[in-house]
């Protein structure tokens, strides 16, 4: 403890990769430039996330304290590491795990990081990487050294970059896929990093991998890019292919991904991937970031003129030697088993254990062995946790762990004989839980917790969510068992929310003077087939409601399912007409005094308030001319979404487009309450007032949502087919959240426009 | 001898019982009347994960919390950032924070009477790996650091220490007096009422 200059950095620099220590210390350098005030917040802001190092909540200084809004006093007051970002704010360092592989080693280091600099937690996300909470921003470089010396980078892990490459976690031991997807997703991730033609995008980029098309595996449909492994007979041999797919993505708005190329050649992936860069890197949006992902290039083009502009770029590359040396490099990394393949012993059991292998033990191809899904609840890992999981992967799997995006790991290659040893070692430190990927295995985004877009508690719920069904799950029929809630604290969609049977995400509303957490139920999307469609929102609940709402649509499933019925049928069979009907009761926000708890959200005692706006005196029931604008506006969303599942496609975009008129109405009359017009007057004073004048996006934190409405009035869709019409009812719900938060932050109290 | 971000942690005597939810309202209490010493910032809860960090009250340097590890609840006090002070005040901080902590805690009406800290059972630790590598040298180096303060906080009371065994875990002790002053007492030793 006394060596004086000791440091991270002189400790492991023969343990680094040179090149990696090197842009640490360059990082590190630049740490030090913002603190002198030579770069501007803007420019560090980018370079740390391209680190990943990102923001978190209340980093702006502001928090409702429940009381007030509490002014933070950061220590350095006037030094920012990013716009209105404090530098002593506490951070999120995430850090990328390719195909969610991890080593023994690597699961030591987090526990390490974890305690030192962190919580103590350790919490896996949606995409397979590792998130820390609470960090200071000048202990990153050495955060980032610790995980360079067992072989992680957290370079691109944010920022406009190629983000961690996600593939199948049972790729390998699958016993559906076509082939392993392992070495394919190893190589992209090594020949992307860093690349010339991946620095200059708009937005992020994700890729993700499947060896098979009917299976979740990689959900490659919601991805920037993804590849479906195949194969095919051509000449009387068998040859590994992929489905390439590109311009998929969740988000508010999600699209599905098109198929660029059908059964390409796999030595042709790294070249496809880098002229794929390169068309996005040139023509994909770069000034308004709502419309910047490579989905809405894609859709501007068409997937014909975009496979065009790919296949002349690719014609036009500087052939690289890495294209098949990297690919011919990792397929030689097979993993090996630590044990011998044994069957299990029936004899002597311990309890609980038949149970958790049920749900939790996946059967590999390869005899003896399976994989075993441990369930993480809400992906949080305890440092001791994470070393006694490194310590049994030493023991058991010769260390090939893999995260999960259902935030959970795998240990795979496990001998049979091994499990019950295995589930007891699990059952000592608390992850023995049975359950893994049914119900109660709720996948969530941090929502309020920590993120700076939250608008709902997203883990607060699916805590409260997880451990009620984890209580009922013996009793609790196998059709009901299997369904899947994906949870997210606003509709960004990181919690996947939309590929989910029961999906949840974050938003407000107002009631009176104050403001009530809701969650938008969404229905109808599907898990399988790489999340194979996406579901739309259905009615937004209060947040203490969720548990009731979740009960009544199981219950009604269960009671009036057809024989093999899926709950995605079902939903379509009994329309969204009878399910509102069957929840509207819940819809029904009582008087403060009524019911106190509704106006908290799950796991915080803070009176609710959205932006950290503090509530105003209770004025009684005034309604304002906004708030009818905005009935009429939800009215019209719903019935577009009924003409939707109706397949009117037209109808439904009309009503869509009448919603987004109601909505901006209800903006207008939020400062002029006798405000009448056309829908063209609407949107000009829309514009003319609230969007070029700033007032919206500020209050909204969002130009994107806006721009929905001025393409819906410069398009009105003639012929809409099935893909625009579904984005357009999205849109359409999307508004008129944003209007509702414009009108909880920014709007006059209805009190206030009564007295003028 | 370099010794910085100091972590303490008091064990409980009583409340060992009392949900973990229960401390969530009090520590966004004590963010609201700035209860405590140094810039609060934020309340996380762990409540879900077995034998966890608990629930923890977010401070600019430091971290506040009922902890859970190695399913022994206690309130512990853990720095991040080191504070700009010679070695003797690291450890009179992190005490003077943690226990005024606990005192604050046991009179909350969520604990009051339920609640109760063994002021006689603690445990220390050096929460930095690169200044204290677990190994004899760092634990013979931490006890010399100890034993004059502990002496001088406890009024020269006899006790026991226990040093953590894992190599994997942070360099720290646990500590048993046989008899201890009061709460009271080792506050006001400490320069805090």
């Amino acid at each position: 403890m006394t060596t004086q200059n000791k440091s991270w950095k002189t400790e492991l620099q023969d343990a680094m990769p040179a090149d990696w220590a090197r842009e640490i210390d360059d990082f590190e350098t630049q740490i030090g430039l913002n603190k002198q005030g030579k770069i501007e917040p803007r420019v560090f802001a980018e370079t740390r996330l391209r680190r990943g190092a990102y923001g978190q909540r209340y980093d702006n200084g502001h928090r409702n304290d429940g009381k007030q809004i509490r002014h933070l006093k950061y220590p350095n007051d006037g030094l920012w590491k990013g716009p209105d970002t404090h530098w002593d704010a506490p951070g999120m360092q995430r850090i990328k795990f390719p195909w969610g592989g991890m080593t023994a080693d690597q699961l030591d280091t987090m526990a390490d990081l974890a305690e030192e600099y962190s919580d103590g937690i350790g919490h896996i996300t949606t995409r397979q990487d590792f998130q820390l909470h609470f960090i200071h921003v000048e202990d990153t470089p050495d955060i980032m050294r610790r995980l360079a010396a067992v072989g992680i980078t957290t370079r691109e892990a944010c920022g406009n970059s190629v983000r961690n490459v996600t593939a199948c976690p049972l790729a390998g031991v699958c016993r559906t896929e076509a082939f392993d997807v392992t070495p394919y997703s190893k190589a992209i991730f090594k020949f992307m990093l860093g690349h010339p033609d991946a620095q200059d995008f708009g937005r992020k980029f994700k890729i993700a991998f499947s060896g098979c098309a009917h299976e979740a595996c990689g959900l490659v449909n919601m991805h920037d890019m993804g590849f479906i492994g195949k194969k095919v007979t051509e000449g009387g041999k068998e040859k590994r292919v992929f489905d390439v797919y590109v311009g998929g993505g969740l988000g508010p708005v999600p699209y599905n991904a098109k198929l660029l190329f059908e059964n390409h050649p796999v030595e042709e992936m790294l070249p496809v991937t880098q002229a794929v860069a390169r068309v996005y890197g040139r023509l994909g949006e770069k000034k308004i970031r709502g419309m910047a992902r490579i989905k809405f290039l894609v859709a501007k083009l068409g997937i014909e003129e975009f496979r065009k502009l790919v296949v002349a770029e690719r014609k036009i590359l500087t052939p690289d030697p890495r294209w098949t040396s990297l690919i011919d490099q990792y397929i030689k990394e097979e993993e090996k088993p630590a044990h011998k393949a044994e069957n299990l012993r029936a004899s002597s059991l311990p309890k609980g254990f038949l149970d958790w292998k049920k749900t939790n033990v996946y059967q590999q191809p390869q005899y003896g062995y399976v994989s075993v899904y441990i369930k993480v609840p809400l992906g949080d890992l305890t440092s001791t946790q994470l070393r006694v999981l490194a310590g049994m992967a030493r023991k058991y799997v010769k260390e090939t762990v893999r995260t999960t995006v259902e935030q959970n790991l795998l240990f795979r290659w496990v001998s049979e004989a091994d499990l019950p040893a295995l589930f007891q070692e699990l059952q000592a430190i608390g992850l023995s839980a049975s359950g893994a990927n049914t119900i109660s295995d709720i996948t969530s985004c941090p929502g309020t917790d920590t993120c700076k877009l939250g608008i709902s508690a997203s883990r607060g719920l699916t805590r409260e969510l997880s451990g009620r069904l984890d209580q009922m799950m013996a009793d609790l029929p196998e059709e009901v068992k299997n369904l899947k809630i994906k949870i997210s604290g606003c509709p960004n969609s990181c919690g996947q929310h939309h590929i989910s049977d029961l999906g949840f995400y974050g938003v407000s509303r107002k009631s009176g003077s104050y403001t009530v957490p809701h969650f938008q139920l969404v229905l109808g999307g599907q898990w399988k087939n790489n999340g194979g469609a996406y579901g739309l929102a259905v009615a937004a609940v209060p947040s203490k409601r969720i548990p009731e709402t979740v009960k009544r649509l199981t219950d009604k499933f269960v009671k009036e399912r057809q024989k093999d019925e899926a709950f995605q049928s079902f939903v379509a069979r009994i329309g969204k007409v009878e399910i509102k009907n069957l929840l509207s009761d819940l819809m029904v926000i009582p008087s403060h005094d009524a019911e106190p708890s509704l106006f908290t959200d799950w796991g915080d005692v803070r009176e609710y308030t959205i932006a950290d706006i503090g509530k105003g005196e209770c004025a009684g029931e005034i309604v304002a001319p906004s708030e009818f604008s905005l009935t009429s506006a939800e009215s019209k969303a719903f019935e577009a979404q009924v003409e939707l599942d109706k397949k009117n496609y037209k109808a439904a975009v009309d009503l869509a487009y009448e919603s987004m008129i109601f909505s901006a109405e209800g903006v207008v009359r939020s400062r002029n309450r006798e405000w009448v017009g056309s829908p063209e007057a609407t949107v000009a004073e829309f514009r003319k007032g609230f969007f070029d004048t700033g007032e919206f996006v500020k209050h909204v934190n969002n130009t994107q949502f806006a721009a929905y409405l001025f393409k819906a009035q410069e398009n009105r869709l003639a012929n809409p087919n099935p893909d625009e019409a579904h984005r357009r009812v999205e849109e359409a719900q999307l508004f008129l959240e944003a209007v509702h938060s414009y009108i909880a932050n920014a709007a006059p109290s209805p009190a206030a426009l009564l007295s003028k | 001898m370099n010794l910085q971000k100091i972590g303490v942690k008091f064990f409980l005597e009583k409340g060992g019982e009392l949900p973990l939810g229960s401390f969530i309202p009090v520590f966004h209490r004590w963010i609201q009347e700035d209860r405590l010493e140094g810039m609060l910032v934020d309340v996380t809860e762990y409540t879900h994960v077995f034998q966890g960090p608990g629930v923890l009250l977010i401070a600019n340097e430091a971290n506040y919390g009922v902890d859970e590890t190695d399913g022994k609840r206690g309130f512990l006090y853990t720095q991040k950032r080191t504070p700009e002070k010679s070695q003797e005040d690291h450890l009179k901080t992190a005490f003077r924070r943690a226990l005024k902590a606990c005192s604050l805690l046991e009179k909350e009406p969520e604990a009051a009477g339920k609640v109760k800290f063994a002021v006689h059972h603690l445990q220390v630790f050096v929460n930095d790996r690169l200044e204290a590598p677990h190994g004899s040298q760092s634990l013979g180096q931490l006890e010399e650091a100890l034993q004059p303060f502990l002496t001088w906080l406890y009024g020269g009371e006899k006790y026991l220490l226990l040093h953590e065994k894992d190599p994997q875990r942070r360099t720290g002790f646990e500590i048993k007096f046989e008899k201890s002053p009061s709460m009271e007492t080792l506050l006001k030793q400490l320069g805090s009422n």
